[in-house]
């Protein structure tokens, strides 16, 4: 074999090789999609966020005990008429609704902080192992009108989520 | 006849090879079970937090007590543990640059009282799910380093339930981080992962 055919061969060769490479890029490009994950599923659906919620509602149900307790309580005192007793209790009554009232209030922000600084990384993630370009939150506020099945990926990510929550990785 | 007897001894030798745990030298022992790929050392971001929640067998634990110790009492130590296992929470801030004791305190009284649910407190938050059972912590340190290094570690022991040499079942540790409103964090670690792992050649 003379030489400029050895060049012509190892020039197509390389020649392909190229052609090959901006083939797959451009087409896995392409396949790249756009997805839509329902949030409230997501989040309803997410263990962290039960076990928070269970968590965070024993706390609750205390102050909900005290609170009943003192109701009773001031119940009493307007029955019997015992006017200074029924005022006092009314102020504590008063307190302890509003210190229910912000506790829940705290606890659910707390709990929306937790879960989203955890499922943000997990959802980029899974978008970039998923070659997706974007994922869309559906959240019932009218981002998104309308999507198919083809696009909805909630019960994959739902799955993918917990697993990774579960396993501590 | 010759054939038959040449493929049972075949099945017997790969079955006995099989069976036989590798063995591995102090540094190599602790580079496998420290490996994240290994199973046993589950590494959990969250924002800017770090957690290591390290699974230490028997083995790990006594090379790392016997250290330059030539009286070192193997035998009676693994007695010891029989029926236990051990785990290190380990946390810090990706950023390394304070220690988590330190961090966002705004007083030396909220310091201590930082310091003081570390070393008393920490347990109640800590269990262990192994199969159907949860198991409370029968032993708690927390290794404080003075501030030394930016990272905090917890050393935790659970008896297991029939009090089995090795864990017979996946075990998931869960700890809930209400200190730095991190939530629960749980590493799971399969029976397969804790199999599979070599034993320590003493």
């Amino acid at each position: 074999m003379n030489r400029p055919l050895i060049r012509t061969l190892v020039f197509c060769v390389l020649l392909n090789i190229i052609t090959g490479i901006v083939v797959y890029r451009i087409v896995s490009h392409l396949n790249k999609k756009t997805a839509v994950v329902d949030v409230i599923q997501l989040c309803d659906q997410y263990n962290l966020k039960k076990e928070l919620e269970a968590h965070e509602k024993v706390k609750l149900e205390a102050i909900n005990a005290q609170l009943d307790s003192i109701a009773n309580k001031f119940r009493m005192a307007q029955a019997t008429k015992n006017t200074e007793e029924a005022n006092k209790l009314g102020n504590a009554y008063g307190y302890l609704k509003t210190q229910l009232q912000n506790e829940y209030n705290q606890g659910n922000k707390e709990i929306n902080e937790q879960i989203w600084k955890r499922l943000n990384p997990i959802l980029e993630e899974y978008g970039k192992r998923h070659e997706l370009h974007l994922i869309i939150g559906a959240n019932g506020m009218g981002t998104v009108l309308y999507n198919d099945e083809y696009f909805d990926i909630t019960k994959d990510v739902i799955k993918y989520v917990n697993k990774k929550y579960e396993q501590g990785s | 006849m010759n054939k038959v007897v040449s493929h049972i001894f075949l099945a017997v030798l790969l079955l006995s090879i099989t069976a036989c745990k590798r063995h591995l030298n102090g540094p190599n022992y602790i580079k496998y079970i420290t490996d994240e790929k290994n199973g046993l050392n589950k590494m959990v971001q969250i924002g800017d937090w770090e957690f290591e929640m390290l699974y230490k067998p028997s083995d790990y634990i006594m090379y790392m007590e016997s250290k330059g110790d030539k009286q070192y009492d193997w035998n009676t130590r693994s007695k010891n543990l029989t029926g236990t296992v051990w785990f290190n929470i380990s946390f810090k801030r990706k950023s390394a640059d304070v220690s988590p004791l330190k961090y966002n305190v705004s007083s030396l009284e909220e310091y201590n009282m930082r310091l003081n649910y570390f070393l008393n407190y920490a347990p109640k938050d800590i269990a262990l799910l192994y199969g159907k059972d949860t198991i409370k912590p029968m032993s708690y340190l927390f290794e404080t380093n003075y501030n030394l290094t930016p990272q905090e570690t917890m050393v935790v022991g659970f008896d297991l339930p029939g009090r089995p040499e090795a864990p017979q079942k996946d075990m998931q540790l869960v700890y809930y981080d209400q200190v730095f409103k991190n939530g629960f964090i749980k590493a799971t670690y399969s029976i397969e992962s804790i199999d599979k792992a070599p034993r320590l050649n003493k």
